[in-house]
């Protein structure tokens, strides 16, 4: 699990309004889901350690893992049982 | 990874086929150099463009074996391995070409065109693992109609079960044709059975065939005990027959890599001993 980062505002509106994370500021997963209070799968816990998205589909050669979103997913199972 | 990706891609398409443009550009530059230059008395590997043919597929090789080494770091973040892959196959395909002008057509019983060979075997057993990446996954789903291989082993062993269950009410010829069917059948086995599926004396088929002689002459009651014996077996033969085509498919996408691979450590072998020939025992 990660915190969805939260969209990151223009320089001014940061300067001038105080709007979002700015420089300097924690931007640590822990960090941004203590002050949006959400957090957003983005893998699994085999690989949670290691940098970049999902190591099983970056392992796989023929493209046979892929990554799909829930609302996806019926989509693609229905593709498979063609 | 930057752009996340929710749908199949084939290796063969990654990125719009970027490989494959790459590799045939790759190609249509060593012909225009190779027609470009005309050294005397005719073209060959030791001309400057022979040289540079000649390097940029040693180091394709080095590069392409590589691959290999690259495809079981899975810790490291290099990118995709599907870029990889598609990479690996499109520029190993332009290897023909650039190899093939770099020996400028001369052959002979020789180190180097020993070591061409090996390329064009490594080539076209990789060739074929492609063609069995393409064709048999689909195959494979057709066959096994959502069932994998633990299932239908477990539906064979539960069959079994109900067999020996089922002989217990027959007489005792049928009962030790279940008991050899139950006991000796065989699903796999050496690497050419799983390749030609060819179980001749599978022992299975050969009680259902003794079972059709013995039904023929049967009592009633016996008859009807025989008959559940039967569709026992006939389920049995069905799975049976759909678990040695799954073996087969998946020994068609195994078996070239028993090639590639060896074949290809075989090149890097006669690449070095080329390369050393050229350069010190000329």
């Amino acid at each position: 699990m990660a915190a969805t980062p939260p969209e990151k505002p223009g320089l001014l509106s940061w300067l001038l309004f105080g709007m979002g994370y700015g420089p300097g500021e924690d931007k640590s997963p822990e960090a941004i889901a203590r002050r949006t209070g959400s957090k957003h799968a983005v893998k699994c816990d085999m690989c949670k350690d290691i940098d970049g998205g999902p190591a099983c589909v970056r392992a796989c050669p023929t493209g046979a893992a892929i990554r799909v979103a829930p609302e996806q997913f019926i989509n693609v199972m229905r593709q498979g049982g063609r | 990874m930057r752009g996340r990706r929710s749908r199949h891609e084939s290796f063969l398409i990654y990125a719009r086929f970027r490989y494959l443009k790459i590799a045939c550009a790759a190609a249509v530059v060593s012909i225009v150099l190779y027609l470009v230059d005309s050294p005397y008395p005719s073209r060959y590997g030791g001309s400057w463009v022979g040289y540079t043919l000649g390097s940029a597929g040693a180091f394709l090789i080095l590069w392409l074996m590589w691959f290999g080494y690259r495809k079981r770091s899975y810790l490291k973040n290099q990118g995709n391995l599907v870029a990889w892959l598609s990479a690996h196959v499109y520029l190993g395909l332009s290897l023909l070409v650039i190899a093939t002008l770099h020996t400028g057509f001369h052959f002979g019983w020789n180190i180097h065109t020993l070591a061409y060979g090996l390329m064009c075997l490594v080539i076209a057993s990789g060739g074929f693992g492609v063609f069995s990446y393409v064709r048999y996954p689909r195959l494979m789903t057709g066959n096994r109609l959502g069932i994998g291989m633990p299932e239908m082993l477990s539906r064979i062993a539960s069959l079994n079960d109900q067999l020996r269950t089922a002989a217990m009410n027959v007489d005792d010829r049928t009962a030790r044709l279940v008991e050899r069917a139950v006991e000796t059948t065989l699903l796999g086995g050496s690497f050419w059975r799983q390749l030609s599926v060819y179980y001749p004396n599978c022992a299975t088929a050969a009680a259902l065939a003794g079972i059709s002689e013995i039904q023929a002459n049967a009592t009633p009651e016996l008859a009807m005990a025989m008959r559940q014996v039967r569709v026992l077996l006939e389920d049995q033969g069905q799975l049976l027959t759909r678990a040695r085509q799954d073996i087969q498919y998946k020994a068609m996408m195994d078996i070239w890599l028993y090639f590639h691979v060896p074949l290809s450590f075989a090149l890097l072998a006669a690449l070095l001993a080329h390369v050393i020939a050229v350069f010190y025992l000329w």
